[in-house]
């Protein structure tokens, strides 16, 4: 799953620099609130998960693993 | 002959009609706070490298036998560069916007900079620039080489809109935006703009807010809408503000706004030219229902921004700016004109994030603060634009002489600072 949210924020949402890995600290390299809400509904449209705007926390964003974790307690039954 | 944005084509729109309409250019400033004081020698010196650097710099605009607007760069004669004496800024900047000398349809320069010394180790330097020939992020980069020494020539300009093909396609593609905006006068659209009012002279106000208040306003941001939603949470403050006011003008209608938001088209800045407009609309109406609280109206928003990019409006409204490049500026902006009863929008709104993110020093001074001054046209007669620097947040409001009357702009500002900061 991380590769794909990295593909996701690569491809879609930031064209960064360098390359960015599970770890990078997305808001240093360009996640701001607009790309905060592609990135929203790019998640919820590949993962098939509705994200909540309470969710949208510097705690659930400032990585990919982080990302992942959201979408996946998403997942979750 | 460099081709003009279709970006551009739409701010050449808009100044054609702010000149008809006698609001003369559409020009903004660029305020950055310096330590120290200013040194002539070195700000010549700039302007003159940057005037052999960046031939757009001396371009003017025209329309082409094809009808499409292209840049013409002129000869590199130096810019504008003017130290005045102690004073404050708000009177400069007044003269500076009243009285332009920067005009896009004539060969000359298209940057001015003035420097005012503000305090005994402070000063202001002023840049003035054309709307038409950049945007917030080109000025951003601008700042960022405003002192290199470089003189070689560069051509940081071109196209970022990937809209194309034929104008059938680009019409199939378009189709979805046009019935959005057929569907926007459901509501009247009102703006400041008053039907049988010639606007005045550019006017502006700022509030500039501390530290500690800008602590306070992101903390209000993060308990009411969440911290991450800066982008609606600071339109809906906007369009609050601007609301309570036409309620006063308008006791017995119900108000909607409609809002138009500049977004950028390339998410990485150093990615995208210098010169030239590389912003997209985004039309997006919020409906009389649509106000509760700050925080209601905000996720309302946020959701109207989704729905947005969901029915994939933001390639449409490429496709449909690619297709009115070729319209002559006069005709540009009728067809909203005609659905909207002589409106464009309630009110035009932006927050620029970061001023000059990266930007830490100038001609060897720290850089203290900064903020832009953009003009605005009447309809709709005002702008509210948010930006930050150092932990401070600077709020901008652009009207023209006319729109707003003393108790109406003290009306707006109680709204604004009551929504950013609480009540007193």
């Amino acid at each position: 799953m991380e590769d794909d949210i990295l593909r996701i924020l690569r491809d879609d949402i930031l064209d960064p620099d360098g390359p960015i890995t599970a770890d990078t600290d997305l808001f240093d390299i360009g996640l701001d609130s607009m790309a905060i809400m592609q990135l929203q509904l790019a998640l919820e449209d590949a993962f098939s998960v509705a994200i909540d705007p309470a969710d949208l926390s510097r705690e659930n964003f400032r990585t990919a693993s982080m990302i992942a974790a959201l979408v996946r307690s998403k997942q979750a039954p | 002959m460099i081709p003009a944005t279709t970006s551009d084509a739409f701010l050449l729109a808009l100044e054609s009609h702010m000149r008809r309409a006698g609001q003369q250019a559409h020009l903004a400033a660029t305020v950055v706070d310096l330590s120290g004081q200013p040194d002539a020698d070195r700000l010549h010196t700039a302007a003159a490298r940057l005037a052999a650097r960046h031939p757009l710099l001396n371009a003017r605009i025209a329309r082409g036998a094809d009808f499409l607007a292209g840049w013409h760069p002129g000869e590199a004669s130096p810019l504008p560069v003017e130290i005045h004496p102690r004073g404050p800024l708000d009177a400069l900047l007044a003269r500076l916007l009243e009285h332009p000398r920067i005009d896009i349809r004539r060969p000359g320069p298209n940057l001015e900079l003035h420097a005012l010394p503000t305090g005994d180790d402070r000063w202001t330097l002023v840049l003035l620039w054309p709307h038409a020939l950049f945007d917030a992020i080109g000025i951003d980069k601008l700042l960022a080489e405003l002192d290199d020494p470089d003189e070689s020539r560069r051509e940081d300009w071109g196209e970022t809109s990937k809209a194309g093909g034929p104008a059938s396609a680009l019409w199939r593609t378009a189709k979805p935006m046009v019935e959005e905006m057929r569907s926007f006068p459901t509501w009247r659209i009102r703006s400041l703009r008053r039907p049988r009012h010639r606007a005045g002279s550019p006017r502006f106000q700022l509030l500039r807010f501390t530290p500690q208040q800008t602590a306070t306003i992101r903390e209000r941001m993060a308990s009411h809408a969440g911290e991450l939603l800066m982008l609606p949470y600071f339109a809906t403050v906007a369009a609050r503000a601007t609301r309570a006011v036409l309620a006063g003008r308008h006791p017995d209608a119900d108000i909607p706004a409609l809002l138009s938001l500049p977004v950028q088209r390339v998410a990485n800045p150093r990615k995208r030219p210098l010169f030239q407009n590389h912003m997209v609309a985004w039309s997006l109406m919020l409906e009389p229902g649509d106000f509760g609280t700050l925080g209601e109206t905000t996720h309302t928003l946020h959701r109207k921004y989704a729905a947005f990019l969901r029915r994939k409006l933001p390639g449409a409204m490429e496709a449909l700016m690619k297709l009115m490049e070729r319209c002559p500026s006069r005709f540009y902006l009728k067809p909203a004109g005609f659905y909207l009863k002589g409106e464009i929008c309630t009110l035009f709104h932006s927050h620029t994030g970061r001023f000059a993110d990266g930007t830490d020093t100038l001609f060897g001074h720290e850089v203290l603060d900064g903020f832009h001054v953009p003009t605005v046209s009447d309809p709709p007669g005002l702008g509210i634009f948010f930006s930050e620097r150092s932990d401070r947040l600077t709020c901008t409001l652009s009207w023209r002489e006319g729109t707003l009357s003393p108790e109406e702009l003290a009306l707006l500002t109680d709204t604004l600072r009551a929504d950013l900061l609480g009540p007193h």
